[in-house]
């Protein structure tokens, strides 16, 4: 009733950088990445892990080297400013697409997680309704309520994380992880490759940069982020390594979610349920930070309302889900997805880097002469 | 038409209208009340009395701006707006009319029907300040003059209500309050129409809310002066509406549900570990039925052999299925307490008889629900009552409904999808334009009346600055 009068606040602390870095990086990826990296560099897998992490600090720093020419602009008027409106705009309807497959392979992935573990009669359908409902309506709060919503979400999941002291107190560090750099700098280099699929994500500090009340102070918040999100992947996989046997892990497609398997209590056992029940709040976040951008992407394309854009973009991930059927098709996907996340969250941003370089140059020696 | 003829037509259905007429020395003063409202003794010593001493000089010339002069009482004005007149008898005020004058005096009589004060009963509590506010506007101002006795304390009064011609005071500190929530609000109340009676200062509450459509309180109902002064020192805003025993605090974040006003005059650590005991009530009220729902109908492999043998042993006795005997067992809980509440006292030991013993025992013997689920329940109701703010606790109630029908459907999944759509409810929720779930405060604000924690009264950034100053650190005691 008296809605329209009520002015909240809609600039952001810089400090929820971090909050959607994280949810971004750590969706589905945290629950199954194990397995892909070590079969590149076995036991050496955690040095994949923190080179990856190093590379994903070093295009950050790009990412926010770019963003500061730019005055904090989004990427979507960034595209704009340096490709022009046309050729921008088919770069920003690209990046789109992007977003659009991760969010599909997000969400059909945890549906199957959940049909997996422990819902295998309810249709896909149903639970993407489901999200979807959740989705709309914090999305029509914009990204204060997406950021709120994300925080407390991380809180209430962020506690199981120091149960991975049980599997720890089972590791056999001596056996496993020596000795170390057996692999040799090939795979090392696969296996950093294989992780960056799982790392992609934090490339989002492009997307809600322009929306924090000191833009400047993010690259601090940023890159803290970034830094608990490679400590949290590198603690992981170094508990899998020691907890697991190398059959194990290559043969678990879950890898930690196993990992909570043998922690109980005396009124509670196989943790692995709440993890993944748990997991939902997540994934959620994670959706909704997908869908914000994607909103906003067309919004700043076509100028459509973000309302209609949402609802288009829901019955296209509604259709998609639906087509996937198989854990077959779903694992082309992942793969298919993988290698685009390396592409679009490592490799573009050098791109955008340099040619936003070469063209500030280029106009800059125009305007002189 | 003279004064006294209108107003005789006016009050003509009204029995309680008195106008009584003085001859003194030969003129005659007509004094016009309705008896009950105003006060007899204020009449009889501050207008009759007064009159009758008048000697014969006096009366020759007698007008009202003299008169005025001569009573003894706090307020008196001169009137002859025939409005103003009727609107002023209304509230207990006289008026005293010299035959074929003009003006007449409108004199101050009225009778005031006030309890004394009393300690607080709804917000009880063992340490602090134990006097709550009454029915009586001017009584509660003083109250709050004397906790805040600093001329920054703004005051200002409206009037609402076509009938009941309700006072509304707007109280906040000035350089403290927000200017713009101020206006804000004073916008909101002056654009209210169309309201007949303003008997509460909930029913304000609710009109002024920001959204209608949710089940949290997003404004905080006090009686105790000293809560209100914490919050006038925390930035807010109070609303008294004259009649009601509550006042309203404005803008307030969800956490400050969930204090109690003792939690500031404890040991801090104390305080601290109160206000997250009832944190954890909130939530066990909240979730405790469902996830025994969940666990006994889809997740039974969560729960360790020996605890689902005694779980599924207690359960097996019933022939519902877990949500329809929590369902039961819910509303039960709940007809047990409405009735409680609007129990006359003499009859209420044998609601707690027929509650307790009859229903709770015979249910159980009679194999319609099974012991350990009556055990839940009954730790989720009693959890509800740790919550301070009885408002936030009836909403609270509520929640759990929706959340078993879901642990029914979806199991676990279920619940957390309820609860993911709680958080966004409440994310997207504000009270006069501030987010209501402010998660950056959850742990330490910068004032406590923010945070979930009970912080340290000297790390408090406002209070007691003087005690900021550092120390140097010494050596360790020897």
């Amino acid at each position: 009733m008296n809605n329209k009068e009520v002015d909240s606040p809609t600039l952001l602390h810089p400090m929820f950088t971090m909050v959607f870095m994280f949810v971004t990086q750590i969706s589905i990826g945290m629950l199954a990445f194990q397995k892909y990296v070590y079969r590149e560099s076995e036991h050496d897998a955690w040095i994949s892990v923190i080179v990856a992490g190093l590379c994903a600090h070093a295009v950050l720093f790009l990412i926010l080297k770019t963003l500061k020419r730019y005055q904090y602009q989004d990427l979507f008027q960034i595209h704009v400013r340096i490709f022009g409106k046309w050729f921008g705009g088919a770069c920003s309807l690209i990046i789109i697409c992007y977003w659009f497959s991760v969010s599909v392979y997000i969400l059909r992935n945890y549906i199957e997680v959940l049909h997996i573990w422990i819902f295998a009669e309810v249709p896909a359908g149903v639970f993407t309704a489901l999200f979807f409902m959740l989705i709309m309506y914090a999305l029509s709060g914009g990204l204060r309520v997406i950021g709120i919503v994300s925080l407390v979400n991380l809180m209430l999941v962020g506690w199981m994380a120091a149960l991975l002291y049980l599997p720890i107190r089972q590791a056999e560090w001596k056996l496993q992880l020596l000795p170390i750099m057996e692999a040799g700098m090939g795979d090392i280099m696969m296996g950093s490759l294989a992780m960056g699929a799982t790392l992609g994500g934090f490339e989002v500090v492009y997307y809600v940069s322009h929306r924090m009340k000191q833009p400047h102070r993010i690259s601090t918040y940023a890159q803290l982020g970034l830094l608990f999100v490679n400590l949290l992947y590198v603690i992981v996989m170094l508990v899998s390594i020691g907890y697991y046997s190398e059959d194990q892990i290559l043969n678990n497609s879950w890898g930690t979610l196993s990992l909570f398997k043998i922690v109980q209590f005396a009124f509670l056992e196989r943790l692995e349920f709440v993890l993944i029940m748990l997991w939902l709040l997540i994934i959620v976040a994670n959706l909704l930070v997908n869908y914000w951008i994607m909103t906003q992407g067309l919004h700043r394309v076509f100028n459509v309302k973000r309302k209609y854009a949402c609802i288009v973009i829901m019955v296209m991930a509604l259709i998609c889900n639906m087509l996937l059927k198989t854990g077959d098709q779903l694992a082309v996907v992942s793969v298919l997805v993988g290698k685009l996340a390396v592409l679009f969250s490592f490799a573009y941003p050098i791109f955008i880097f340099i040619v936003a370089y070469i063209v500030d140059y280029v106009r800059t020696k125009g305007k002189e002469a | 038409m003279s004064i006294l003829n209108r107003l005789h037509d006016v009050f003509a259905e009204n029995c309680q209208w008195t106008c009584r007429f003085l001859s003194i020395h030969g003129r005659t003063v007509h004094i016009m009340f309705l008896s009950n409202v105003a006060d007899d003794q204020l009449l009889s010593e501050g207008i009759l009395r007064p009159l009758q001493k008048l000697d014969s000089h006096e009366v020759e010339q007698l007008t009202p701006d003299y008169l005025l002069g001569q009573l003894p009482l706090k307020k008196g004005e001169l009137s002859c707006d025939l409005e103003q007149i009727c609107h002023k008898l209304m509230l207990g005020w006289s008026y005293v009319w010299i035959q074929d004058g003009t003006d007449g005096l409108l004199m101050y009589t009225a009778a005031h029907h006030e309890r004394s004060l009393s300690k607080a009963e709804i917000e009880s509590d063992e340490y602090g300040p134990q006097v709550a506010f009454v029915e009586e506007l001017s009584t509660n101002l003083s109250l709050l003059y004397k906790l805040l006795p600093d001329s920054k304390l703004c005051v200002s009064s409206l009037e609402m209500g076509d009938v009941s011609k309700t006072v509304v005071n707007i109280v906040y500190l000035k350089e403290y309050a927000n200017e713009d929530q101020v206006s804000l609000l004073r916008s909101r109340i002056s654009s209210l129409q169309h309201i007949n009676g303003m008997l509460d200062s909930l029913k304000l509450a609710q009109l002024l809310d920001d959204n209608v459509a949710t089940l949290f309180p997003t404004m905080l109902h006090t009686e105790r002066p000293d809560r209100v002064c914490q919050g006038l020192l925390a930035n807010k805003i109070a609303l008294f509406v004259d009649g009601s025993p509550f006042a309203v605090l404005c803008p307030v974040t969800i956490y400050e549900f969930f204090h109690a006003g003792s939690d500031m005059y404890q040991r801090w650590i104390v305080g601290m570990l109160l206000r997250v005991l009832r944190m954890c009530a909130m939530i066990a009220s909240v979730f405790v039925t469902s996830i025994y729902v969940a666990a006994i109908t889809f997740h039974y492999q969560v729960i360790p052999p020996e605890l689902l043998k005694t779980l599924i042993q207690s359960h097996s006795r019933v022939p519902f299925p877990p949500i329809l005997e929590a369902l039961m067992l819910e509303v039960m809980i709940e007809l047990l307490r409405e009735s409680s509440i609007r129990m006359p006292s003499k009859v209420g030991q044998t609601m707690g008889v027929v509650g307790g013993i009859v229903i709770g025992q015979a249910a159980v013997e009679a194999g319609f629900i099974s012991n350990i689920l009556l055990m839940i329940v009954a730790l989720g109701t009693l959890s509800s009552f740790v919550v301070s703010n009885f408002a936030m606790g009836n909403s609270l109630q509520i929640i759990r409904f929706p959340l078993i029908i879901l642990a029914g459907a979806w199991g676990g999944v279920g619940i957390i999808v309820g609860t993911c759509f709680i958080i966004i409810h409440l994310a997207r929720q504000t009270s006069l334009g501030v987010p209501y779930l402010q998660p950056m405060n959850m742990l330490a604000g910068k004032s406590d009346e923010h945070s979930v924690m009970r912080m340290i009264w000297k790390w408090m950034k406002r209070e007691n600055s003087s005690y900021r100053i550092r120390k140097p650190k010494e050596d360790f005691a020897e």
